[in-house]
């Protein structure tokens, strides 16, 4: 099975700012792909060339293994998009929107009892003008939007953001009924928590530049997390000076019988180290993505100062 | 009204719908009111004389430049309303529905809902300018049966067939100022120029329409303004000519064109 989505060095430029550069994206089929990086760093602009909203500069966009700019309308034929920037009809009720969106997409691609099941599950509001629909109830419908017609890929950009928690964990339900399905999910974000919890790969991109490319599982694991260790009787000075051996520690600081201390990658031997002493308590603190992400940020300094929408 | 969601083109009709009904109202009241002042006003000579010792320009820019007798039917109806008033207040609403087809959805981010479904930009623009061919032929036959009612009314015996091609005509200048906004809008995405576009060319074109008996210069620019084929061979009196309701059919046919290709062309705006 070829790749669901491939950029082979996709630039955008927008006048002399360079929104996205040489990005080599490959996304697989049946994966939750996170695309990760704050405000302005190309994560739209990236989005937008999938659809076909906008052209390349350079490199070139493949969708389902068809160029996304001349075989822009089959690639759309199967995509779901729900937009950052929701902005539906006003004057329109959501059940309104809907039958549109039906229409648009051929009434054969479209079973209103799967439209149905999904306004049930979100609770969404199909009988007021959109306009009058708060931010979180107009994501809703903007959900139903993208998924009603069962595409096989799903293109997001900052899916959950207005949603609350309930329905935020419904709509990552909805990702792995998704991916158990074989289709595929791209989402952007700048909060961290939604890419943490639904995403099986993670890229960030910073400047316009893909930065890495991590399995999220491996991301959390790579990095840094904080640790407290209460001790039954006070460590010997011999005992700290050899956990502060073990590779990945630093920052060690012993106070009223508290161990604390920096920790990163793997736990194995400094757990075994510690357990050569009677431990009363052991806390973690686990990193989010938040910590791992600003890493990336505060080592890799760019070189020049261009930021791009 | 589920039935209007089947298209592009019935959606974009039945957004209309608000500014069709309040623009036909008006436009029923004002051709009523000038209708039914016809008979007091016919039987006043003075005004004849009024508006003979009015400056030619002035004639000219509120009047039309081919006016005849102002007090026939036929004069009275073209100088009071397919002059001046009528197409002033059709262009406003074509140019206004030429504007929202595309630049206006693009600002407000709907458009994005469309096209992210399969739905390619010229059969966006296509069906847009449907609609607003749609809404200009309705408004068109608005005027066209208020017209005729009440000319009916005050026996002004106008022959309804001439009444109905000066009505085409109008139509055919709304539809052509409406698909000059549509273009502009779909080749630059912004509301501003293709509003700026639109009325400025319009404006620029009555008056040299209006002013060119007056003006050797203005009279060498006069193929150039679409008005010249709306009304020169003032289709009320003489019937719609062939040749300039084709010249304005071409023009609207090369704008779609043009709206067609350059808004598949560019990179839709945030």
């Amino acid at each position: 099975m070829a790749s669901i989505i491939e950029t082979k060095g996709l630039t955008k430029h927008f006048g002399g700012v360079r929104a996205v550069r040489g990005l080599e994206l490959t996304v697989e089929q049946g994966e939750v792909f996170g695309y990760l990086g704050p405000n302005g760093a190309g994560k739209s602009t990236t989005i937008r060339m999938l659809l076909d909203f906008i052209r390349p500069t350079s490199g070139e966009a493949r969708v389902f293994g068809l160029d996304a700019q001349r075989k822009g309308l089959e690639v759309r034929r199967r995509v779901g998009f729900l937009s950052g920037e929701l902005s539906l009809y006003g004057s329109m009720t959501g059940a309104q929107l809907l039958c549109y969106a039906a229409h648009l997409r051929g009434m054969d691609r479209v079973e209103p009892a799967y439209t149905a099941s999904l306004v049930e599950r979100f609770d969404a509001d199909t009988s007021a003008p959109l306009r009058t629909l708060s931010r979180g109830n107009r994501q809703k419908i903007g959900i139903v939007y993208a998924f009603m017609h069962k595409p096989d890929l799903l293109i997001l950009d900052e899916p959950s953001s207005g949603l609350d928690p309930l329905m935020q964990q419904e709509f990552y339900r909805l990702l792995r009924e998704t991916t158990a399905e074989g289709r595929t999910v791209f989402m952007s974000s700048h909060i961290l928590p939604e890419v943490e919890q639904s995403a099986d790969r993670v890229g960030i991109i910073r400047r316009g530049e893909l930065v890495a490319v991590e399995d999220t599982a491996q991301l959390k694991h790579r990095s840094v997390r904080r640790i407290e260790v209460r001790f039954g009787s006070p460590p010997s000075e011999e005992a700290v000076v050899r956990i502060s051996r073990v590779a990945g520690v630093t920052e060690v600081a012993l106070a009223d019988g508290v161990l604390r201390c920096r920790h990163e990658g793997a736990m194995d031997t400094l757990v075994k180290e510690l357990a050569t002493h009677e431990v009363v308590d052991l806390i973690t603190h686990e990193p989010g993505l938040e910590e791992v992400f600003l890493d990336f940020y505060e080592d890799k300094e760019p070189p020049d100062g261009h930021d791009a929408a | 009204m589920d039935m209007m969601l089947r298209s592009i083109a019935l959606k974009a009709l039945w957004d209309q719908r608000r500014a069709f009904i309040w623009w036909a109202l008006g436009i029923m009241a004002i051709i009523l009111l000038l209708v039914l002042l016809y008979p007091s006003i016919r039987d006043v000579p003075e005004f004849q004389q009024l508006i003979d010792s009015l400056p030619e320009a002035m004639r000219n820019l509120f009047l039309g430049s081919s006016v005849v007798d102002f007090l026939s039917p036929t004069g009275y109806l073209n100088s009071r309303f397919f002059a001046f008033l009528g197409p002033a207040l059709f262009l406003v609403y074509g140019i206004g529905q030429g504007v929202s087809a595309v630049a206006g959805e693009e600002e407000r981010g709907t458009l994005e809902v469309v096209l992210s479904a399969p739905v390619s930009r010229w059969r966006l623009v296509v069906e847009r300018f449907a609609a607003l061919g749609v809404g200009a032929a309705l408004l068109a036959g608005v005027a066209f049966v208020v017209l005729w009612a009440g000319g009916a009314m005050v026996s002004m015996g106008i022959a309804p067939d001439r009444l109905l091609q000066a009505c085409v005509s109008l139509g055919l200048l709304t539809l052509f100022f409406g698909t000059l906004a549509l273009a502009v809008g779909a080749v630059n995405g912004r509301r501003g120029p293709a509003i700026g576009m639109a009325t400025g060319v319009a404006v620029a074109g009555y008056l040299v329409d209006a002013l060119a008996p007056l003006a050797s210069v203005l009279d060498a620019l006069r193929p150039a303004s679409p008005f010249k084929y709306y009304g020169e061979a003032v289709p009320l009196a003489n019937g719609l000519e062939p040749l300039h309701a084709g010249v304005l059919l071409a023009g609207i046919i090369v704008l779609l064109v043009v709206a067609a290709v350059g808004f598949e062309r560019r990179d839709m705006r945030i």
